[in-house]
């Protein structure tokens, strides 16, 4: 069997309102082998940088976590102390945000960054070798003219060289887990290519593992081995990404790839999907994307239905594919 | 017979200026826009494409007086809209309207929703009154797809989805002729993109209207334009309907950008090639000289790439190319 990288068991998250309990992200499973990426998928307010932030553990203090595990590398962050974790945080797990930005601090240089961040993470003192580590880190992340870079001040730099330089800094540190929650959102077709063709080399040389966090379809396409389909906090449809996006199975993400304008494809008028997310603070009883099915029986408004693999490594959460409940 | 376009770009170009000190010395200028021209026909959807700064939204503004070109005209049903006084410039301000990105940025938050939709015609419709102003912004929220109950609420209790119907019924209240949408679906979820795609294409015909469409998401683009123009620093270097240019994309630019599109589809992946572009996109500041796409070409780039300017030119009927690789003498 391979070396699982993380394992999120039963994940439960809810955030304290004055309006009452938002629930975020309800009994979350999903694990990443080592060299392996996972995309989470899901629409704005499906919970995906909620539960990237609790695998980071640096959840806003009106969240709570009710139940679940995560465990990197066979122990579970949520039952660690603040200075065990602070020995993974940066080092055997990294991250990247959307905005490239969130990553440096405006004073100081690119290279001063990454070197202060090798410095207390890997605890290595010596300048030449750190300077080395990071140019070695940037010339991996794809950037041309290291030198010029590493001492470059953040603004002199484009957003695509930007995201860049902070995929350096994130695997400075050799990491075993790199989230990546949204990082070509706000980059350009052109430059997104670029990132994700970095990022899908890293993985592929380095034998990196990815949790990448995205809404966009043809992204998890391109970068991702499998895939989870998130929906109002809930897994919906879980498997390889190749499975999913030919062989769709539950009915929200049938409707969601149909969704999609295509470039290749006839101008038809294009499916969508009637309705709104429900209320996070009080979510359906039954099955959470019911009220926008269209396939929706009796049964899918009472009882909740559960991850069921119905293909070998094809998992689904919906009545249709579990015998007996559908008649 | 020739028919009139109901817009016409000529020639435009927009230069900001770059001052320096207390003084205020202008030391440089960057090029936004740097001689552009299009036509959009009644009835049709222009789409521009093309990276981030390339001089899309500053196109969009100049079209809509919020910028004064540098140079260029921009005609409106036979008129050069840039000298317009009056009564003539508020007839145009009531034939052009917009759609932004980020609706909730664009709808007053202490005003109801029907308060907002009737807000064009109590500036721009002293004639009408309140009665009949009503009764214009329940039809119009009809045309829109906006439920009733929606009129007395305030911004903050929409989605995003509702959002943009309540600002694109803001923006068709005065039955204008042509909509400017910059980026228009760009905030919302796919499955919420898909609807405002298709009502937008329903009112094209209702209404006879034409757009602009900007977008840097080349499907939706090709989803909803009958043309499409791509831009490049500030220039258009390829211009064709929607499907000859995607089928046959000529400019290597536009080459590099349709193969960077990602399709949720594996096996497009092992199929597509992918073009491209080493490098980063240069300054507007100082664009590089001849070409601009010469330094990140990925064809043979020779002398006259480097020093002279390619025009664009009809390569085949309706298709514009601004390339040397296309030009024959
Ligand atoms: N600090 C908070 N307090 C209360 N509710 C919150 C908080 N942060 C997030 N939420 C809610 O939790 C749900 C999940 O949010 P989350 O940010 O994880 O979604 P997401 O999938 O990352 O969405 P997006 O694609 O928009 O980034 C949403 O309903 C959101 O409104
Ligand atoms: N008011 C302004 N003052 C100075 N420079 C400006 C101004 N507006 C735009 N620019 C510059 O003009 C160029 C074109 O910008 P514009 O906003 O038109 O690009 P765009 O194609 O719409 O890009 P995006 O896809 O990022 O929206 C950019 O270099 C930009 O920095
Ligand atoms: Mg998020
Ligand atoms: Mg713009």
């Amino acid at each position: 069997m391979k070396h699982k990288v993380l394992e999120v068991n039963d994940l439960t998250i809810i955030y304290r309102t004055l309006e009452g309990n938002v629930h975020a992200v309800d009994d979350v499973s999903f694990s990443i082998e080592k060299g392996e990426s996972l995309c989470l998928v899901g629409e704005s307010g499906s919970g995906k940088s909620t539960i990237a932030l609790a695998i980071m553990r640096a959840l806003p203090p009106n969240a709570k976590i009710l139940r679940g595990e995560i465990i990197l590398n066979g122990k579970d962050l949520l039952r660690m102390d603040e200075k065990e974790f602070s020995k993974i945080r940066g080092k055997e797990l990294s991250i990247i945000f959307q905005d490239p930005a969130a990553s440096f601090n405006p004073l100081f240089t690119v290279g001063e960054t990454i070197s202060d961040v090798l410095k207390y993470k890997l605890g290595i003192n010596d300048k030449k070798k750190i300077k080395e580590i990071a140019l070695r880190a940037l010339k991996e992340a794809g950037l041309p003219d290291v030198e010029r870079v590493y001492n470059s001040y953040p603004h002199e730099l484009s957003g695509g060289m930007l995201q860049r330089a902070s995929i350096a800094i994130a695997i400075s540190v050799n990491p075993s887990l790199l989230i990546a929650d949204e990082p070509t959102t706000m980059l350009d077709v052109t430059l997104q290519a670029q990132i994700l063709e970095t990022l899908k080399d890293l993985k592929d040389r380095l034998g990196l593992s990815i949790l990448f966090v995205t809404h966009n379809l043809g992204v998890a396409a391109f970068i991702c081995d499998k895939t989870l389909i998130v929906y109002a906090g809930r897994a919906l449809e879980y498997g390889s990404t190749e499975e999913i996006l030919k062989r769709p199975l539950h009915p929200y993400t049938r409707k969601l790839l149909k969704s999609v304008p295509r470039i290749g494809a006839k101008r038809e008028k294009l499916p969508f999907i009637p309705g709104s997310l429900p209320d996070l603070r009080n979510p359906p009883r039954g099955c959470i994307f019911a009220p926008r099915c269209e396939e929706a029986r009796e049964i899918c408004f009472k009882v909740r239905p559960k991850m069921l693999e119905y293909h070998p490594g094809h998992y689904v959460a919906c009545h249709k594919y579990s015998e007996g409940n559908w008649g | 017979m020739m028919i009139m376009p109901l817009l016409e770009v000529k020639n435009l170009v927009k230069y900001f200026p770059i001052r320096k000190g207390l003084t205020g010395k202008v030391i440089g200028y960057i090029k936004a826009v740097d001689g552009v021209s299009f036509k959009i026909n009644e009835n049709e959807v222009l789409g521009l494409v093309g990276e981030s700064g390339s001089g899309k939204t500053t196109i969009a503004r100049c079209i809509l007086l919020l910028y004064r070109p540098t140079k260029g005209d921009i005609i409106f049903e036979g008129r050069s809209v840039l000298t317009l006084r009056g009564n003539l410039l508020r007839w145009y301000r009531t034939r052009v309207q917009a759609v932004f990105q980020n609706p909730f940025l664009s709808l007053n938050p202490m005003m109801k929703v029907k308060d907002i939709i009737a807000e064009p015609l109590k500036t721009h419709r002293k004639d009408l009154n309140k009665e009949e102003i009503y009764r214009m912004v329940y039809d119009i929220m009809e045309k829109v797809t906006l439920p009733k109950d929606l009129a007395d609420r305030y911004p903050y209790d929409l989605s995003g989805g509702q959002a943009q119907r309540v600002a694109i019924a803001r923006a068709l209240i005065l039955k204008p002729r042509l909509l400017i949408l910059d980026e228009p679906t760009s905030a919302l979820d796919v499955s919420v993109q898909a609807q405002i795609l298709n009502l937008l294409d329903d009112l094209k015909k209702e209404f006879r209207l034409s757009y602009l469409i900007i977008s840097h998401d080349l499907s939706v683009v090709r989803y909803i334009s009958d043309k499409i123009a791509v831009m490049y620093l500030g220039k258009i270097v390829e211009m064709a309907d929607s499907e000859e240019l995607f089928e046959k994309p000529l400019h290597p630019y536009t080459q590099a950008l349709i193969s960077a599109v990602p399709e949720p589809d594996p096996d497009f992946f092992k199929s597509r090639k992918r073009i491209k572009l080493p490098g980063e996109i240069p300054s507007a500041l100082n664009p590089p000289p001849g070409c601009r796409l010469h330094p990140r070409c990925p064809l043979k780039v020779d002398e006259r790439c480097k020093v002279q300017e390619p025009p664009l030119i009809e390569v085949e009927k309706g298709h514009y190319v601004a390339c040397w690789k296309y030009y024959r003498r």
